[in-house]
């Protein structure tokens, strides 16, 4: 137990130094998805992996938005968080084994649980990913919220550069071709 | 010494005429701003003046010196629309202006913007007013002034002074109408060259029909309108002034309305409150028309009339113009408070120069008339013919230094008043750095100043895809120099209006191409990066 406040306390202080010292490097630290690649128009299984709080802060909500080609999604629940989504109209119909789906979740948020800095956490949905050409990335926006601070992995590269050129890039599936 | 003092004259109405300062209206504010660097090309320019402005042309130039159309714009209430045509070419584009503000003095000047390109600045940009014109348009300016005045003020002598039936009046006439005849025309040819100096046009454009007609629709139309109206109740008047008292009525109509036509334009009469600047200018003129259109006059009767007469005719000269005299004192001192503002002025703007010469130059007349009063026009009792003729004398001088005072007088009304100073001159403002961003359908601009090396101050405004200004929920810039191996800076910017952020002494340390990341939070999910480069200390 002793040794585990230690450890925390030691984490912290790193985190907390980290973008201090290597700004750019933490890309060790993002919440990421552990899947990254996913043949278009597949249903997908996300993993949303969140290795570390706000500072020490532990993390207390974690919210995703599902962006637009991305459908029939399902949140997976989590013992000791309520699961909430959101849902809205989807800018057009979109064909889902013969039925037609113009709306559906748009965010989905697990919230009210306590995940410390020093522990690790997978959050999952499962979705059907777009049918777009390959090579397309499908970027999912992720708000952490901390007992204090927030991360916004909300970052979506501008063209000509990579997660690594941001502080905070926004989880993404790289489409490949239809099996 | 009268040499030097006309070469004094002469060298402080130039540097006043030649000075770029001939800004009565002030820019305030220009949207694409000056020297700004557009993505796009703008819809529209809008200008924005401390007062209102008449619009007297606007002019577009592209890229290469080509000048293009422009719709017709919308001036009004201080602030100027120039829609833009469509689809302009990538590269340097001018906006030229030129109006004119309230009181009838031309405002012109440049905007530069680049679209897609920062702009180059030409090595000189036209729209100055040639001196040549500065020059003559003062110079008729005093001319009118004082035929004006003299022409009216001698209508005042014979109807207050030498009463009805003095056999003066008849000796005065030809030269009254004479000199109503002169202020006629050189009222008609000061609308002109205010015409001119308007348009920035030189002297030879005063054969066309151009700077006349610029001239007569600006403020100075309706006050030559307004000079020559009376002049023409003055001529009516010295006809009918021996047969009744319809003459006296015009002659006196004529004295009024020449004041009112002095303010009717000018920086005088614009001073705010203009409840009190027109009257106070109305009476200043009135009181003067009296007091120097007596001299002429006097001088006439000095040499003609015998002593005994010419002593009831200065007694009674003097005293109306006593009154007279601290009605234009007081009125000069109200005026002179409206248009200096701030004493310390008086020395360090050519227009509190102008006005310290016009100062000394009434005191000097003052003393004069204080002298005639109390010793000349007493030795006109005693010393009979001679004492007229030392009494005349010293009214020549006095014409000499009311000529004097009324060159500074045009000239203090070609020079802006240090209250038209007061707010923050455009061309002051620091440079800075300004540029326009579009990033994922929002656009940003991003304002550097004063963009050297040091603390900085950064400013974005954020519009959303419809143009209206767009909240953020946080906002931060980053700024780097790579190349001199500065890594982002990263400062948090701060609300200070709707889609306005800014953050003060952001520390820039070395001169250089900054790259300049600003991420607006737009919603909880959503970052919008702009970048841009900024030169720090070019």
């Amino acid at each position: 137990m002793i040794r585990n406040t230690h450890g925390a306390l030691l984490a912290a202080a790193v985190l907390a130094c980290l973008p201090g010292l290597l700004p750019g490097s933490a890309a060790l630290a993002h919440t990421t998805l552990e899947t990254k690649q996913a043949p278009a128009a597949s249903t997908y299984k996300g993993v949303l992996r969140v290795g570390h709080g706000c500072g020490a802060s532990p993390t207390v909500a974690l919210r995703v938005q599902i962006p637009e080609g991305v459908i029939a999604v399902k949140p997976m629940p989590k013992p000791g968080w309520t699961l909430t989504t959101k849902e809205g109209q989807y800018a057009k119909a979109y064909d889902y084994y013969g039925e037609s789906l113009s709306k559906g979740v748009t965010e989905i948020a697990w919230t009210g649980g306590s995940l410390p800095d020093a522990h690790y956490d997978e959050f999952v949905f499962r979705a059907r990913l777009p049918d777009a050409a390959p090579g397309t990335v499908v970027y999912f926006p992720v708000v952490q919220e901390c007992e204090t601070g927030v991360h916004r992995w909300i970052e979506i590269p501008e063209p000509g550069k990579t997660d690594h050129d941001y502080k905070e890039p926004a989880p993404g599936v790289t489409l490949t071709a239809k099996p | 010494m009268r040499r030097l003092v006309v070469g004094w004259i002469a060298a402080l109405m130039l540097l006043s005429l030649s000075a770029p300062a001939l800004a009565h209206a002030v820019l305030v504010e220009s949207a694409p701003e000056d020297g700004a660097r557009l993505d796009s090309p703008p819809a529209e320019a809008a200008l924005r003046f401390n007062e209102p402005v008449r619009l007297v042309s606007v002019t577009l130039i592209g890229p290469g010196g080509v000048a293009l159309p422009l719709p017709a714009p919308a001036a009004g209430d201080g602030a100027l629309r120039v829609p833009l045509p469509g689809g302009l070419a990538v590269g340097t584009h001018i906006l030229s202006y030129r109006v004119s503000s309230a009181d009838g003095h031309p405002v012109a000047g440049s905007l530069l913007f680049g679209i897609g390109a920062e702009p180059e600045r030409p090595a000189e940009l036209g729209g100055a007013t040639p001196p040549a014109t500065l020059l003559a348009a003062a110079a008729v300016r005093a001319l009118h002034y004082g035929s004006l005045l003299v022409a009216v003020g001698g209508g005042l002598f014979l109807v207050l002074v030498a009463g009805r039936w003095s056999p003066l009046n008849r000796r005065l006439r030809p030269g009254l109408c004479l000199g109503v005849g002169v202020a006629a025309l050189v009222a008609l040819l000061n609308a002109g060259l205010a015409g001119a100096v308007l348009e920035g046009a030189p002297l030879s454009a005063l054969a066309s029909a151009s700077p006349w007609t610029a001239g007569l629709t600006s403020t100075a139309g309706p006050s030559a309108l307004l000079a020559l109206l009376s002049l023409i109740a003055a001529a009516l008047g010295l006809a009918l002034e021996d047969r009744g008292t319809a003459g006296r009525v015009l002659l006196v109509i004529g004295a009024v309305g020449a004041a009112l036509a002095l303010a009717a334009t000018g920086h005088a009469a614009t001073a705010e409150p203009r409840w009190l600047s027109v009257p106070l200018v109305a009476l200043h003129g009135l009181a003067v028309a009296f007091w120097i259109g007596g001299f002429w006059p006097l001088a006439v009767l000095l040499r003609t009339e015998p002593p005994a007469e010419s002593l009831r005719l200065v007694r009674r000269f003097s005293a109306i113009a006593v009154p007279a005299v601290a009605v234009l004192l007081l009125a000069g001192a109200g005026l002179s408070v409206l248009q200096i503002a701030d004493p310390r002025t008086i020395l360090t703007t050519a227009y509190g120069q102008i006005w310290t010469g016009k100062i000394v130059g009434a005191l000097a007349l003052l003393a004069l008339a204080a002298v005639n009063r109390w010793r000349l026009t007493p030795r006109l009792e005693t010393m009979g013919a001679e004492g007229a003729v030392r009494l005349r004398a010293s009214v020549h001088t006095e014409m000499v230094v009311a000529g004097l005072v009324i060159l500074f007088t045009a000239g203090l009304g070609t020079t802006p008043p240090p209250r038209t100073q007061a707010p923050p001159v455009f061309a002051e403002k620091p440079a800075g750095f300004s540029t326009a961003v579009v990033a994922r359908g929002r656009t940003a601009i991003v304002t550097v100043t004063p963009a050297t090396p040091g603390a900085n101050r950064v400013e974005m405004r954020l519009t959303g895809p419809d143009g209206a200004p767009l909240d953020a929920l946080e906002v931060s810039a980053e700024l780097a120099l790579p190349a001199a191996g500065i890594e982002g800076i990263t400062r948090p910017l701060s609300k200070l209006a709707p889609g306005v952020y800014a953050a003060d002494g952001v520390a820039l340390p070395v001169a250089g191409s900054w790259s300049v990341r600003l991420d607006a939070l737009v919603s909880d999910f959503e970052k919008v990066p702009f970048r841009a480069t900024v030169p720090i200390g070019r």
